[in-house]
């Protein structure tokens, strides 16, 4: 009997000798782990840094480096006729339009061979956007009469964001997705580097070159790869799948900015569909409406 | 043992496991803040890169980029829309341009180091938890310092809040392993409380306290063990227990058979000295001293060849059966003429091994025994012969016989089943006692059979020739 009373006692105090472990230990560790962590918050690390490459590889932004054999056009320079080109002035911290038409000028020339000798040059000033944080010169190119080119160009920097050829093809080609190029784009992959490193897309060494989709504009099927620097820029460059032809060059300016606007976007478009369907979800597959308009804040 | 046992193992499982704990929540804070550092210099060094190449586009039109700082700033506020991201740009220590920055910074990020090294550091302000990076431009920029800041207090809550679920769980699973340890422990030291309290009782002085055996482990193993050596100890305690009993017994036989004697000469002696005795009465007065006294020689000499027997070697020789009981019926002749005994003698096997001297006394003690209990004309078969594989001699009496009672303890010294009949016969009750010593040292048995009225039969089983 007295046995057993010492027993159960003992028995009692142990569980309370191990509950007093466990809280002690769990709460001991806990604070060890503050200490470890608030270190963190006092140390200042030194990072040792060069910006050299960019310092030298900035050719696009610099218009007074002239391309190679490059000699001024003599094209004339008007205004895009839209109201909403009418309707925003560029300020004084801007470079007049003829400044960045010349910037333009000279990208057609290098990239694509143009001589605007007597050709128009349509410009128009675009405030910045969401989804292009910055201003810039808008230029539609007119070849005898006929709109064929477009750029844009940074309204402060002139850096050029992008070129643009617009063709229509003088027959019937097919516009549809291709299912082996989808597998295998390794020869535009290639195409694509080649030109990249020729005209200097991403002002520095490549990184990757990677097949981003297939499209079409007019009647013309293209195909885009995405061109990566090694030091982060990155740039969209467009051929057409019908002659292998350079349609386009997204610049680094306005690619980078557009590519995290999408995903800033496509981020919220989730949230919303999460909220709606939290919000009010449907008791029969049949009952909800298949399409639903999300109003993003 | 049990309780420290318990406490021991637990506290270095808690040890253990919230050391792992520990080390994890540092380590992966240590990966967010890292991550969270990478982010921002990444995104810092691109910043100040193409900051570097507007500053040269602006300049290169022949724009002083001071007043263009605002417009070349504001298309990377934009980089992150999700509103963490603060950018600030000093010349000296004076505010250019700052976008959503509403925290005064430490000395230390306003004046990096002027070799174009970046300073990286995790910052408490207002509840929120940034990442500073802190970097003077490239030269010919050098004057400004571009300040990044990131905040990094989703990550760190999303770390706190891993932290404090990975502590939860611990605790959780400490209490149910410690819960666990708790019945483990109980299940292991219950056999060891068995054996404590089993061998209390052992020791308390009850043998036949056992420990219940199942199962086919160590501890069933051990068990049974414990019980084996409760049951030695038992068998040997009774052992100690019933030869302390016939000692005593011995003893108290001895004492009772000295009495007897010593009284009767002393009775006698006393009854010379005060009365006034006739020639006749003093002769037989002293023919009743020598003969008590002569009983008392015979049992010393009894109990003096009881304890050679027990001490010394006896001869080993093989013995001629029919020798052997020719020379027993000649030493008993006269008591088998006297008393008209029809004694026959049976010999089927040649020898048996053993000392003459001792196995001629055993059977004259044995044959004497069936010749007493045999009234006038009895009949008395001696018969030597091989049953079952064993040399064995019998001797059969028809005489009075004995109860059950009395044959199990024939052969204890000083036992009497007739309390007057070896007085009588002028033995001291030792006979069958020799006896039973004689066959042992011969490595043989004795063994009794009896009813009264019906006769007795001894057999002397011989188990090595």
């Amino acid at each position: 009997m007295k046995t057993n009373r010492s027993e159960r006692k003992k028995f009692k105090k142990t569980i309370l000798a191990a509950t007093a472990v466990i809280g002690a230990s769990t709460l001991l560790f806990q604070g060890f782990t503050q200490a470890a962590t608030a270190t963190e918050f006092k140390k200042t690390n030194t990072i040792p840094t060069s910006y050299s490459n960019y310092a030298a590889g900035s050719s696009q932004a610099v218009p007074n480096s002239l391309p190679k054999g490059y000699q001024k056009a003599n094209y004339k320079i008007g205004a895009i006729d839209l109201e909403y080109y009418r309707n925003q002035k560029p300020t004084s911290k801007d470079m007049p339009k003829e400044e960045a038409a010349e910037i333009g000028a000279r990208a057609l020339w290098e990239v694509f061979g143009l001589n605007l000798e007597g050709q128009v040059i349509e410009m128009g000033y675009e405030q910045p956007a969401e989804s292009l944080p910055r201003s810039r010169w808008y230029a539609d190119v007119l070849v005898n009469g006929k709109r064929s080119y477009s750029f844009s160009v940074d309204s402060v920097t002139g850096e050029l964001f992008d070129i643009v050829h617009g063709r229509t093809l003088d027959k019937k080609v097919s516009v549809a997705f291709d299912p082996a190029l989808d597998k295998n784009p390794q020869e535009y992959v290639a195409l694509a580097k080649k030109l990249a490193e020729k005209y200097n897309v991403v002002h520095g060494p490549i990184k990757s070159v990677a097949y981003n989709g297939q499209g079409y504009s007019d009647n013309d099927p293209t195909i885009s790869l995405d061109i990566k620097g090694e030091d982060g820029e990155i740039a969209l460059m467009t051929f057409s799948r019908y002659d292998k032809a350079l349609l386009g060059i997204g610049y680094n300016g306005s690619y980078k900015p557009s590519l995290e606007f999408s995903e800033r976007l496509m981020k919220r478009v989730e949230e919303k569909a999460k909220k709606l369907e939290k919000s009010a979800p449907p008791t029969n597959e049949n009952e909800g409406s298949f399409l639903r308009v999300l109003d993003l804040d | 043992m049990k309780y420290r046992t318990f406490l021991t193992t637990l506290v270095l499982f808690l040890f253990s496991f919230n050391l792992g704990i520990f080390i994890i929540s540092v380590a992966s804070f240590k990966d967010t803040v890292h991550r969270a550092e990478e982010r921002s210099l990444g995104e810092h060094y691109f910043i100040t890169s193409a900051l570097i190449k507007d500053f040269r586009a602006v300049e290169s039109r022949g724009v002083h980029i001071e007043g263009s700082l605002a417009s070349l700033l504001q298309p990377y506020s934009y980089l992150s829309g999700d509103q963490k991201v603060k950018l600030a740009l000093y010349k000296g220590e004076q505010l250019a341009y700052s976008n959503r920055l509403e925290m005064v910074l430490p000395s230390r990020f306003l004046e990096p180091p002027k070799d174009g090294n970046r300073l990286v550091a995790m910052q408490k302000t207002g509840g929120h938890s940034y990442v500073i990076v802190s970097g003077k431009l490239p030269a010919p920029y050098d004057s400004y310092t571009m300040v990044y800041l990131y905040d990094a207090t989703d990550a760190i809550t999303a770390w706190k809040h891993m932290k404090n679920v990975l502590f939860f769980a611990g605790f959780i699973l400490s209490c149910l392993l410690a819960l666990g340890l708790m019945l483990l422990l109980n299940r292991i030291f219950k056999p060891l409380s068995q054996i404590s309290q089993t061998s209390r009782n052992i020791a308390a002085g009850a043998y036949e306290t056992r420990l219940p055996v199942s199962g086919r482990d160590e501890l069933s193993e051990m068990a049974q063990s414990f019980n084996h050596m409760a049951y030695e100890i038992q068998r040997q305690m009774t052992e100690l227990i019933d030869a302390a009993d016939k000692k005593q017994q011995f003893i108290d036989n001895f004492a009772h058979e000295l009495r007897t004697p010593l009284t009767a000469i002393y009775g006698y002696a006393e009854y010379m000295q005060k009365a006034a005795l006739t020639e006749d009465e003093r002769l037989s007065a002293i023919s009743y001293i020598m003969s008590e006294s002569r009983r008392m020689q015979t049992m010393s000499y009894q109990l003096l060849e009881l304890a050679n027997l027990k001490n010394d070697e006896i001869g080993w020789e093989a013995q001629n059966v029919t020798g052997l009981f020719r020379s027993v019926q000649q030493t008993l002749h006269s008591k088998i003429t006297e008393k008209d005994i029809q004694i026959e003698f049976i010999c089927e096997i040649d020898a048996v091994w053993g000392d003459a001297c001792l196995l001629q006394s055993l059977f004259v003690n044995l044959i004497d025994n069936a010749i007493k209990a045999c009234s006038t004309g009895g009949h008395i078969v001696v018969r030597a012969a091989i049953e079952a594989g064993k040399k064995t001699v019998y001797i059969q009496d028809n005489g009075k016989g004995m109860s059950a009672e009395i044959l199990r303890h024939i052969t204890e010294p000083f036992y009497r089943g007739e309390k007057s009949r070896n007085r009588r016969d002028g033995g001291a009750g030792l006979g069958l006692a020799i006896c039973q010593q004689i066959v042992l040292r011969h490595r043989a048995e004795l063994a009794f059979t009896s009813h009264p009225g019906e006769g007795t039969t001894v057999k002397v089983i011989f188990t090595t020739s």
